[in-house]
């Protein structure tokens, strides 16, 4: 398997190039275009399919597609909205990943959820990180670009610009006592980190965005 | 202070080291990281109620961060992609409402509607910053700071800021997209000044966005 | 005529520099900046094709019809004016040379020189696949440039053979290409697997020999992930 980016950091697309029989995982709606050769199959992947899972997720399930090719073949994929894509290759430790950054991974990645208990966290992905971890290829994609923060001793980050992070970091949620953040649930909330360890953030996200159309919307 | 505006120009970010004591007046959402600072919140002005009134319910939160003893660091980012454009304001500008990212304690900041009257009450709803000091601003889409001598037609959507000095009409009403909520308003700005024009209209992106939104269940 | 297609990151545009006697006509919105001595002079097509467009795409599109504006110089002095596309993206310029047709999908047309012509078309889908959801296209032919957008990145592929793109990533093709429309899930494996499950939007599938253009990011499921986040609608 083969993996290469294109368009980074403005709009990544990433190419995986498979050989006969070879086959990858990805978030459900990633695919651009591809090869005939590669057929696609749903899968969910590993923990999601609790019903407290789907119901925490507004109702969805965690529905990978499986991509094999028949024949040597491309596929090609990308995240819904423009920015950064992350190729991380895992040798044994494991990362943490907010839900909405992850795109793609190689079948012997595991991945696993983790909750909060918060609603609405994380730009409206809903409370679940993920915990990847194991030996293979790991596609992270971001909502703009992505800056790496080596965080030692204390760091802060708006949850819905976190993308991911080592899971040696400890970290507390809580509001930034902001009145805009009673207003727009998952806004003005906070992941103050302590440790040693690095964390991924994205330029930009969902719910900023959102927030931003507003007042363009009429009708 | 220091700062640098990175990612530029597509996701721009600015990355503010404030030294101990320093305070950066900015608005609610921009947040992406920070440390070493406190933050307070307050509504902007005091004229709050009569804003919300002519804006339509929106008004404007702004957080001061203040660095501690071993001074702090932001990093700030606007909701849409694009530039953020740095300006050493002395006097006056103009703009638009969503723009704003932050600004000196020395700048105010008075939130007008800068309207057409007679044309549907349509037209730029701005913000008009006074003072003297750094003002930082982000556009949707790349920005071309446009030194007018003369005359430049613009459309409405895809004007950022512009300098007092600068008059304005409406010029054309084009074509547009689709005829859902278009605004289409060509605006003609003549007199000497500064004109910033960013290259997407958040208007139009609205407007594509429309038949994606939930409908009102009830319609009473 | 001057055609300058500004690549800045994610943010593409286009400034076109005409002299006295050139024409350049583009899509009605694109427009968003001009020295105060361009002439426009708009005009509107169907979205349909022939004899009006079926109920289907009545439902779809937002308007019926689909304008255009043309620009020349009111003083005969050279008119500058800039465009630009409705999403974050590349601009691309494909010089038209009488040799085949282009289908460009409706949100990915720009404008285009005065030789060239410009039909619509809409294509609607199989009946029974989501309901004969279809696309509306613009055609051009002739010779000279032509000027299309993307979401994101484009990407020139020169399909020989065949090669499938998702619906919502098509930029342009030649019509030297045969099109068919197809479930992403592929071809028949026990039937229980279809498009909704997996989140694939539907495929287009090119045969023969002829160039694709693609855009990274699809505004459809763009629109699907923002739209519910907005404010309610009436």
């Amino acid at each position: 398997m083969n993996i290469t980016i294109d368009g980074n950091p403005d709009a990544a697309e990433a190419t995986i190039s498979l050989a006969e029989g070879e086959s990858f995982l990805a978030e459900s709606g990633a695919m651009t275009r591809m090869s005939p050769s590669v057929q696609i199959k749903p899968r969910l992947k590993g923990g999601f399919l609790s019903s407290l899972a789907r119901k925490a997720l507004g109702g969805e399930s965690f529905v990978m597609g499986e991509f094999t090719a028949q024949q040597p073949g491309e596929v090609s994929i990308a995240n819904t909205t423009p920015g950064t894509i992350l190729h991380r290759r895992l040798d044994g430790e494991s990362l943490v990943v907010t839900a909405g950054a992850f795109l793609a991974c190689s079948p012997q990645v595991n991945v696993s959820t983790k909750t909060h208990g918060f609603r609405q966290l994380f730009s409206g992905q809903g409370a679940f990180v993920l915990e990847c971890s194991g030996r293979g290829d790991l596609l992270l994609a971001s909502f703009g670009s992505v800056i790496e923060k080596k965080v030692e001793g204390n760091f802060t980050v708006d949850t819905g610009h976190a993308v991911a992070w080592a899971s040696s970091l400890d970290y507390k949620i809580r509001g930034m006592g902001n009145l805009k953040s009673t207003l727009l649930s998952g806004e003005g909330l906070v992941m103050d980190f302590s440790g040693v360890g690095t964390v991924w953030v994205q330029t930009r996200n969902l719910a900023g965005f959102s927030h931003w159309l507003v007042p363009f919307c009429k009708g | 202070m220091h700062y640098a505006i990175d990612e530029a120009p597509s996701y721009a970010i600015l990355e503010m080291n404030l030294d101990s004591g320093e305070k950066i007046v900015a608005d609610g959402g921009v947040m992406t990281w920070m440390s070493d600072l406190t933050a307070t919140t307050n509504m902007s002005g005091g004229i709050m109620s009569g804003i919300k009134r002519a804006i339509g319910g929106e008004s404007m939160f702004l957080t001061t961060y203040t660095a501690g003893s071993q001074g702090g660091t932001i990093g700030m980012a606007p909701g849409d992609p694009g530039m953020i454009v740095d300006h050493d304001l002395a006097g006056d500008l103009f703009l638009q409402k969503g723009a704003f990212i932050c600004c000196e304690e020395g700048v105010s900041t008075d939130l007008k509607f800068q309207g057409l009257r007679g044309f549907f009450n349509v037209g730029l709803l701005s913000l008009r910053l006074t003072g003297n000091g750094k003002v930082f601003f982000a556009a949707y889409g790349d920005v071309e700071a446009i030194d007018v001598d003369g005359d430049i037609i613009v459309d409405s959507g895809h004007v950022v800021a512009w300098e007092p000095s600068l008059q304005y009409e409406l010029s054309y009403r084009r074509g547009v997209r689709n005829f859902l909520f278009a605004e289409g308003m060509m605006l003609r700005f003549h007199g000497r000044g500064r004109i910033w024009v960013q290259s997407r209209n958040p208007l139009a992106l609205a407007d594509f966005l429309h038949p994606y939104r939930p409908v009102k269940s009830d319609n009473n | 005529m001057e055609i300058t297609i500004r690549d800045t990151g994610l943010f593409g545009h286009v400034d076109v520099t005409l002299d006295n006697d050139d024409a350049f006509t583009s899509e009605a919105g694109a427009l968003f900046k001009m020295t105060s001595n361009t002439m426009l002079t708009t005009s509107s097509r169907k979205k349909g094709s022939g004899g009006g467009i079926f109920a289907a795409a009545k439902r779809m599109l937002a308007s019926a019809s689909f304008f255009l504006t043309e620009y020349s110089s009111k003083d005969g002095e050279p008119v500058q004016l800039s465009l630009a596309p409705l999403m974050p993206g590349d601009c691309a310029k494909i010089e038209l040379d009488d040799s085949c047709r282009w289908y460009c999908t409706g949100g990915s047309w720009i404008g285009c020189g005065r030789d060239v012509s410009i039909d619509t078309e809409f294509a609607g889908f199989k009946k029974g696949m989501a309901g004969g959801e279809g696309m509306f296209y613009i055609v051009c032919s002739g010779t000279g440039p032509m000027i299309v957008s993307a979401f994101g990145k484009i990407q020139k592929i020169q399909v020989r053979g065949e090669y499938n793109v998702d619906s919502g990533h098509v930029v342009a093709y030649q019509d030297t290409l045969h099109v068919d429309v197809g479930n992403a899930s592929g071809s028949g494996f026990g039937g229980f697997v279809t498009s909704g499950l997996v989140g694939e939007g539907f495929v287009m599938k090119f045969t023969g020999n002829g160039t694709v253009y693609t855009q990274s990011h699809s505004p459809t499921r763009l629109g699907k992930t923002v739209g519910p986040t907005l404010p309610e609608r009436s």
